[in-house]
């Protein structure tokens, strides 16, 4: 051959971005799998920088908002912030320790080692590397999404089951009765984006329709298995998972991005860009259209735990890379807002928040330095303690107390 | 015969580069580290060998899942015989070997399942660059009949040399020149110039 390389080597051909990061997740965790020949030296300056980064992350967080405030109880771990980040192949090295969650329970996150469980005194990794992860409702396992692959797993680390599909595999949800596990796959181009539910011990698994680029929502509190989920013409419809059986739709035209139902199943809350909406859980019927905001962008909401008056929402401020977390209290209907408190600024974004099983502590996805954990009290905060969830992390649940 | 290919010189070189060309001696140190369990290292090889893998394993078998599949399994298989692997020789055609040899098993067991290919060229894509020329070089290659299509990638994709070709596919040399020449001339007829 000549030195010069041949045209088929420029071919991209289909399906390559997709299948290049699930081969290369498989690839690290192979490699994870193998002995290593010989050890890795020690690299005391690389350590002493993390220490020192750390320690200026704690103390940016102890003079600006909003550590500012409550200075005092701002304790950053400066261990766990130190802690190198561990290489993937080494899971048993340090994950930033975290110790008890000051709410209770378990959090859930997917970092660059796996889903981990913070909380229970070490993190524990409990797969590889993977693309997102759910609690089941009672914390024993957790459904994990690697590439097409959905795996079920018990907080040992014991595969449980797992089944393949054919198209990459998003947003898994395990249903709060703890039979049933949602998830969507497909792509637009490529036959649509389909809803599927699969039996809590991996069997059954079925299409339940088709649907659009939101997340699927179960209805908790209700005899059955119910799942929301959005479809691609604007409609949020609610079905029985089992039958398929449609039990109502709204009309069309609406722009989800996250549908989240009170914990009483009553009050389900669509949450658009820029706007928030309250549907009857029940019938399907529109309770309240929040206000078009102009000023920031909504990201992400979750109902406080056995409320349906209270949840959080988390906001990105246009024209900035600043987010800010939000209580919303509504009237006693659950219906319409009647305050905003503002209990965390950030200058960056803010993801996808959780509230703490008996709902008085609040986290939010934040940046690798480490995540605020609030301490909610009544419209307000009055402690903050600092979270280290590992490099790359993205919060899956905080559960069972 | 060296087969360099009159047919693809004036298709010219590519605009876009291979992701991560490595040089020999980065090529080793990749190794060694991978050895180590370094996972930069891991993915220096994987961005290196992977992309031309999954392409040749595609134009082999013409199925993206499957490609996936025998691209994913080849590298994963790589790495965990890196302890046996002559550190002399360089990586990247001790990995195309095995992806090409895995990719033609899955070629004859198909045959003896007698599979029939979907629309395979439904979904092709162009270079990020050049799509207009990549397409079409790359529906003439996967049009080519298999035993034509084969003996084209493995020399061209994944620059095997004649003689390896002829022990992949288990034929003869000149059956594996004969197969590319008749592979290159129909590509010089189909992709417009």
């Amino acid at each position: 051959m000549s030195g010069r390389p041949s045209p088929l080597a420029a071919l991209r051909v289909p399906g390559e971005e997709d299948a290049r990061r699930r081969a290369w997740a498989v690839a690290q965790a192979a490699l994870a799998q193998r002995e290593p020949v010989a050890k890795r030296r020690a690299r005391p300056p690389l350590a002493l920088a993390a220490v020192a980064v750390a320690a200026i992350v704690v103390l940016a967080l102890a003079v600006t908002a909003p550590g500012r405030a409550t200075a005092d109880w701002v304790r950053a771990r400066i261990d766990a912030v130190a802690h190198p980040p561990a290489p993937p192949r080494a899971p048993a090295n340090p994950v930033p320790s975290t110790g008890p969650l000051p709410g209770g329970g378990l959090i859930l996150v997917v970092n660059d080692h796996g889903p981990t469980v913070l909380g229970l005194g070490a993190p524990r990794v409990l797969l590889g590397r993977v693309d997102a992860a759910t609690w089941s409702p009672h914390g024993k396992y957790v459904a994990a999404v690697r590439g097409i692959e959905l795996i079920a797993v018990d907080l040992a680390g014991h595969r449980r089951w797992s089944l393949a599909g054919h198209d990459p595999i998003r947003w898994p949800t395990w249903a709060p009765s703890g039979f049933r596990v949602a998830y969507v796959t497909g792509t637009p181009g490529r036959g649509g984006r389909t809803v599927r539910v699969v039996a809590g011990d991996g069997t059954g698994d079925h299409v339940l329709a088709a649907t659009g680029p939101a997340p699927p929502a179960w209805q908790p509190a209700t005899a059955g298995e119910r799942l929301a989920y959005a479809d691609n013409a604007g409609r949020v419809a609610l079905r029985d998972a089992d039958s398929g059986r449609l039990i109502w739709r709204t009309r069309g035209g609406l722009r989800p991005i996250q549908l989240a139902f009170s914990s009483d199943g009553r009050r389900l809350l669509v949450l658009e860009p820029d706007r928030t909406l309250i549907f009857n859980g029940a019938t399907g019927a529109l309770l309240a259209g929040g206000r078009h905001t102009t000023k920031s962008t909504n990201i992400a909401v979750a109902y406080k735990p056995g409320s349906s008056t209270v949840y959080a929402l988390v906001r990105r401020l246009r024209g900035s890379g600043d987010a800010r977390l939000v209580i919303v209290h509504t009237d006693r209907h659950g219906v319409r807002p009647v305050d905003f408190s503002t209990v965390l600024f950030a200058g960056g974004p803010l993801g996808a928040p959780a509230w703490s099983p008996t709902g008085d502590w609040l986290v939010a996805e934040g940046g690798a330095a480490g995540w605020d954990v609030l301490h909610v009290a009544g419209r307000g905060t009055d402690r903050i303690r600092l979270l280290a969830p590992g490099r790359g992390a993205h919060l899956a649940g905080w559960c069972c107390g | 015969m060296d087969a360099q290919p009159e047919a693809l010189r004036w298709i010219g070189a590519p605009r876009v580069r291979r992701a991560a060309a490595l040089t020999r001696r980065a090529e080793r140190a990749a190794v060694r580290g991978a050895l180590r369990g370094d996972a930069a290292a891991l993915d220096v090889l994987f961005r290196a060998h992977w992309p031309v893998a999954y392409r040749a394993a595609w134009l082999i078998v013409r199925d993206a899942h499957a490609a996936e599949d025998l691209a994913q399994e080849g590298f994963v298989a790589a790495v965990r015989a890196l302890e046996g692997f002559d550190r002399a020789r360089p990586f990247g055609p001790w990995l195309r070997t095995i992806v090409a040899r895995r990719a033609i098993d899955h070629v004859r067991a198909c045959a003896a399942r007698r599979e029939v290919d979907g629309a395979v060229l439904d979904g092709v894509v162009g270079a990020e660059e050049d799509a207009p020329l990549a397409d079409d070089l790359l529906a003439a290659v996967a049009a080519l009949p298999e035993e034509q299509r084969v003996v084209v990638v493995l020399r061209h994709l994944l620059e095997l040399t004649p003689t390896e070709i002829a022990e992949v596919v288990g034929v003869p040399r000149g059956t594996v020149n004969s197969r590319l020449r008749r592979g290159l001339d129909t590509l010089a007829r189909e992709v417009p110039r």
